[in-house]
């Protein structure tokens, strides 16, 4: 039997996840390449839309990676994220989707091998926890 | 060879400087003693590797073209000429080539050892490793490595020299702590090296033998010693990796044994009780042992962990024989200008200066440029590269994809033609370049993109933030809009030949109805405001009239300086043609942005409307002590320092002050005492506190943990003063109109900067965030200073506004990336408005709309997830192609 291969969407913030994954690759560490990125500004600007949609269509996970808190490049970016996140999960939770597969992760610029840790673990998780049921029913 | 400004170290005020030389346009030659920056530190501090600040300026410096940087470089000699001086420097040119070097990675392993840096790590020739340098030659690609590559002395004629020498602790000074020589002694450094990369886990914390770690104690080291200085780094460093170590496990037990409690710093205090909220435990100790085990004081801990303050650097005696300059105590500061040495054109910065923290040597770096302007040509006009970009508004998008083989095959055992052929039928047009990146590589794509019509570019290679920009250049040069191109990550993100694939088809996506956007451009004033009379405020109104710019200053009320140096300053001011003086007046309402600010005033003669483009915000403190008030008695007490009377005074400016009445009050024969919470002691400050006491004055110094005032007084009465004077500066007029005028303060009065409420502690070198805001704090409102630093202070603050003023017009820091508002759309609901940090959406009463000033957006896309009806983008990141992104990579 081939082993399950969740889909990941990643949305890495500009200034620490996206030059934390340019570490990781530049040092040449192995990780699942399960996690597709897409570079935005701030892990602020992620949009409930993008995440919502992201699920509707296949994932079986989303990955969000900001800045510490008070590292921000734009100040608070990444404190709106995190209150995003809270409310999505519970919405997630009501049109029964575990909110485990959305994480919100922290990752600065030098914490390359951080995020060999985080996307291998999260793939990891979502490979047990099987495939996404959402996109099959709303679709 | 000629410069116009030659730096010599790389103390953190010697790459400032370099950076701020630079990005005003001066040609800047930087002296490292190692073999790339960053080798020559202090390592027990930490703040290295989540701080990247070293990291960010170096990759600063490396898209400035007018800064050189020497490695293994030493001054050897120097000739003073008429009007110029000419260093000879030794230097040996590292084997791998920082500026050819592309970063490919096929050397390492082969001789070359590879350490990794965010954004863009560093090559270092590896000789025990290195069987055949000949071999190693022909493995680059660009030809950036020289294995057999000799030291060479050159002459460099130069208008300035900067010295900026790094303290390194040296190894006997460290062992003396047991550091290299008990086992579980360790630096700062190092603790914040076990968090880097795992975050706070408690995995970090354990010990040689595999046991976890629950009971750590921090000592800060050789300010213990002669000579030493406080860098009150020092202790945030240690107060910082302690949190971190907390953060990682709740209850692990930290001391922390500190020697010298003068942490004056902005919010050095507050951060001290956050730590002691959160369980810290403070231990004043002025002799601290650690031993075998290991020990402090005799009491056992599983970890010993060492924070080191500074020194004056070994370097300084060498050179200065070299340069001809008398040392004072080990350092530079001996001219008559605050920065400049014994001779002219000599300058020295940072801890190779005086005794520094980290954030004023920060300072420094800036200040410098304001100092140095009288020795250097006029202010070099650096016109902006224009560039005549096609129309493709009515061409059908032809998307052409290149390829860099680099960039894809660093992490894929793939061909980059198997990703090409994937692509065909994705794009018109699609090449594999070997190395886009060089020269070369750029010519082919402007080449192809003239032959092919090609309108919108896919670049697949590596990170946009080490070659963003050069890409952008390239298809200006092509005569397309750089808005009409899109960098996918292959080199770092591609792990995968399936993934790969997919990051570039999303990336088509993002791009296929891309639009062309022009760069927002705002015309700036060159007038330069200050509010309020500090000795700061004057220091940098007079560096900014000096270099040609007009300056208004607004007091309200008389401007009267209580010391000699304000008189001067104050007389210097008033004989300056370009400087305005406006006393006696109310300042109402401050509005604007930076280049365009608008100051409302109102006095007896009416109300008045003031422009400029940079506010330097410097109101000063009221000293409260007269000195008539101790004619009567014969035994006095004094108490300075920090929060003395229930507002923070700065004991940087009281206590020298308190010092100085002590010494005049015992010449007249009274009996004097002084006590002080936080001692304001750097190196040859301790000197005269010393002298003090010899002189007979009595001197007592609080705990600051145990102080309180009452305690204080009581004392000193106890010890049969007749009167207590408290030598405070009230400084809350001026918290009151920042209030005012909407600048956010922090609780202890001071004004918000930067990184505030802890901006001593977590103050990045942020090259850029520094020079957009306009508005910029000088003066007690700032920070705690001497009157000597606030001198300083305002040449920093000038600094930061000259390079501002002196472009008559800029762009938005986020580039073409900034917002605008779909107006079909719009509720006019003002949620954008709120969520925007930075002012630059507005709405529009009339059109009932959210308009957007372009020049103050940043790019962060806040207001596109605020905006319930879609209308706010972002552009380059609409939400259309954002949409169609994700779904084409799950597909």
């Amino acid at each position: 039997m081939v082993e399950f291969e969740p889909k990941i969407v990643g949305f890495f913030c500009n200034w620490c996840t996206s030059s934390a994954a340019d570490l990781a690759g530049t040092s040449r560490l192995q990780y699942p390449p399960n996690v597709r990125p897409i570079r935005v500004p701030c892990s602020g600007t992620v949009d409930p839309v993008y995440l919502l949609r992201a699920l509707r269509e296949g994932a079986d996970g989303v990955m969000i990676g900001g800045c510490h808190p008070g590292d921000c490049h734009y100040i608070t970016g990444n404190l709106k994220a995190r209150r995003r996140v809270k409310i999505i999960k519970t919405i997630l939770e009501s049109l029964g989707l575990e909110p485990e597969r959305l994480l919100l992760a922290w990752i600065s610029a030098s914490e390359g091998k951080k995020f060999q840790r985080v996307v291998t673990e999260f793939t990891e998780k979502l490979k047990q926890m099987g495939p996404s049921t959402l996109s099959k029913k709303w679709k | 060879m000629k410069k116009d400004v030659i730096i010599y170290g790389t103390n953190i005020a010697g790459l400032r400087a370099a950076y701020n030389f630079g990005k005003i346009g001066y040609s800047v030659l930087l002296l490292n003693t190692g073999d790339y920056i960053g080798a020559v530190k202090n390592k027990l501090l930490a703040f290295e590797e989540r701080n990247i600040c070293n990291n960010c300026l170096r990759l600063a410096m490396k898209g400035i073209s007018n800064i050189e940087i020497w490695h293994n470089a030493d001054i050897t000699g120097i000739k003073y000429l008429d009007s110029k001086i000419k260093v000879e420097v030794k230097h040996k040119p590292p084997e791998i080539d920082e500026r050819k070097c592309i970063e490919c990675g096929k050397c390492i392993g082969k001789g070359v050892k590879y350490i990794p840096r965010p954004l863009g790590g560093i090559y270092l020739l590896d000789k025990k490793n290195c069987p055949d340098c000949d071999e190693l030659k022909s493995i680059c690609p660009v030809g950036a490595i020289n294995p057999y590559i000799e030291e060479k002395t050159e002459g460099v004629e130069a208008d300035v020299l900067i010295v900026g020498s790094e303290y390194v602790p040296n190894e006997e000074e460290i062992a003396a702590y047991g550091y290299g020589k008990i086992d579980g002694v360790l630096s700062t450094g190092e603790v914040e090296h076990l968090f880097s990369g795992i975050g706070e886990n408690p995995d970090a914390l354990l010990k040689h033998n595999g046991e976890p770690v629950n009971r750590v104690a921090y000592v800060a080291t050789p300010s213990l010693e002669s000579k030493s200085f406080y860098n009150y780094f020092e202790f945030t460093s240690a107060i910082n990796t302690a949190l971190a170590i907390k953060g990682a496990k709740p209850n692990a037990k930290i001391d922390i044994y500190f020697s010298l409690p003068n942490f004056y710093g902005k919010g050095n205090i507050a951060y001290m009780d956050f730590a002691r909220s959160k369980g810290i435990n403070f231990i004043y100790n002025r002799k601290n042992k650690v031993s075998e085990g290991p020990e402090v004081n005799g009491k056992s801990y599983d970890w010993v962990v060492l924070s080191s303050a500074g020194k004056p650097p070994e370097k300084n005696e060498k050179l200065a024989k070299i340069l001809g300059i008398n040392l004072e105590d080990g350092y530079f500061r001996t001219g008559k200008r605050k920065l400049e040495t014994e001779k002219e054109r000599i300058f020295a910065v940072g801890e190779a200066h005086s005794p520094k923290s980290n954030t004023d040597s920060l300072f420094d770096g800036s200040a410098i440029v304001v100092e140095a302007l009288e020795y250097l040509p006029p202010l070099p006009k650096m016109a902006p590269q224009r560039f005549e970009f096609r129309d493709v508004s009515e061409e059908e998008p032809k998307i052409g994809i290149f390829l860099c083989r680099c960039g894809a095959e660093y992490n894929l055992n793939v061909k980059t033609e198997e990703i090409a052929n994937r692509l065909n039928n994705l794009a018109d047009y699609v090449d594999v370049i070997d190395y886009l990146c060089l020269p070369e590589g750029r010519e082919k794509i402007k080449e192809r993109i003239k032959k092919n019509r090609i309108n919108r570019v896919l670049i697949a290679a590596c990170s946009p933030f080490l070659r963003g920009n050069s890409f952008s250049v390239t298809l200006a040069e092509a005569g397309l809009n750089p808005s009409l191109m899109e960098i996918v990550q292959l080199k770092e993100f591609g792990n995968g030949f399936e993934k790969s694939i997919s990051i570039i088809e999303a990336g088509i996506e993002k791009l296929r109805d891309r639009k062309e956007y022009p760069l927002p451009v705002d015309n700036f004033n060159n007038r330069t405001i200050v509010i309020g009379s500090s000795i700061g405020a004057m220091s940098g109104a007079i560096s900014l009239a000096r270099s040609g710019f007009p300056v208004v200053i607004l007091n309200e009320g008389n401007i009267s300086p209580h010391t000699e140096l304000g008189e001067k300053l104050l007389s210097n001011l008033k004989s300056m043609r370009s400087v305005e003086i406006i006393e006696n007046v109310n300042i109402d309402k401050l509005e604007g942005y930076a280049g365009n600010f608008i100051v409302h005033i109102h006095s007896n003669e009416g109300r008045k409307y003031i422009n400029a483009g940079a506010i330097l915000f410097g109101p000063s403190g009221k000293v409260e002590y007269n000195e008539k008030d101790a004619e009567p008695y014969s035994k006095i007490g004094l108490i300075c320092g920090d929060i003395v009377a229930g507002y923070s005074s700065d004991s940087r400016y009281t206590c020298p002050k308190a010092m100085e009445l002590a010494r005049n009050l015992h010449k007249e024969g009274k009996r004097v005492s002084i006590a002080f919470p936080v001692t304001p002691i750097k190196g040859k400050e301790r000197e005269e506190w010393i002298d003090l006491i010899n002189e007979g004055v009595e001197v007592s110094f609080f705990n600051p943990i145990e102080w309180d005032l009452e305690t204080a007084k009581k004392a000193l009465i106890n010890n049969g003063a007749e009167v207590v004077f408290i030598i405070s500066r009230d400084y809350r007029a001026g918290t009151a109109l920042a209030e005012r005028l909407g600048l956010d303060t922090n609780p202890d009065g001071t004004v918000k900067y930067l990184d505030d409420p802890y901006d001593d502690i977590n103050i990045r070198l942020r090259p850029h965030a520094l020079a957009t805001n306009g508005i910029f704090i000088v003066g007690p409102l700032h920070k705690p200073m001497t009157e000597e630093e606030e001198i300083i202070d305002g040449e920093n603050a000038a600094y930061s506004a000259l390079a501002l003023v002196k472009s008559e017009k800029i762009s938005p820091a986020a580039g073409r990336m900034v917002s605008y508002t779909n107006y079909k759309k719009c509720a006019g609901c003002g949620l954008c408005v709120d969520a925007c940090q930075y002012g630059a959406r507005v709405i529009d009463v009339d059109e009932k709309v959210a308009k957007v000033k372009e020049i103050l957006c940043e790019g962060c896309a806040a207001c596109v997830s605020a905006c319930p009806s879609g209308a706010a983008e972002v552009r380059l990141y609409e939400q259309k192609s954002m949409l169609r992104a994700i779904q084409s990579i799950l597909k």
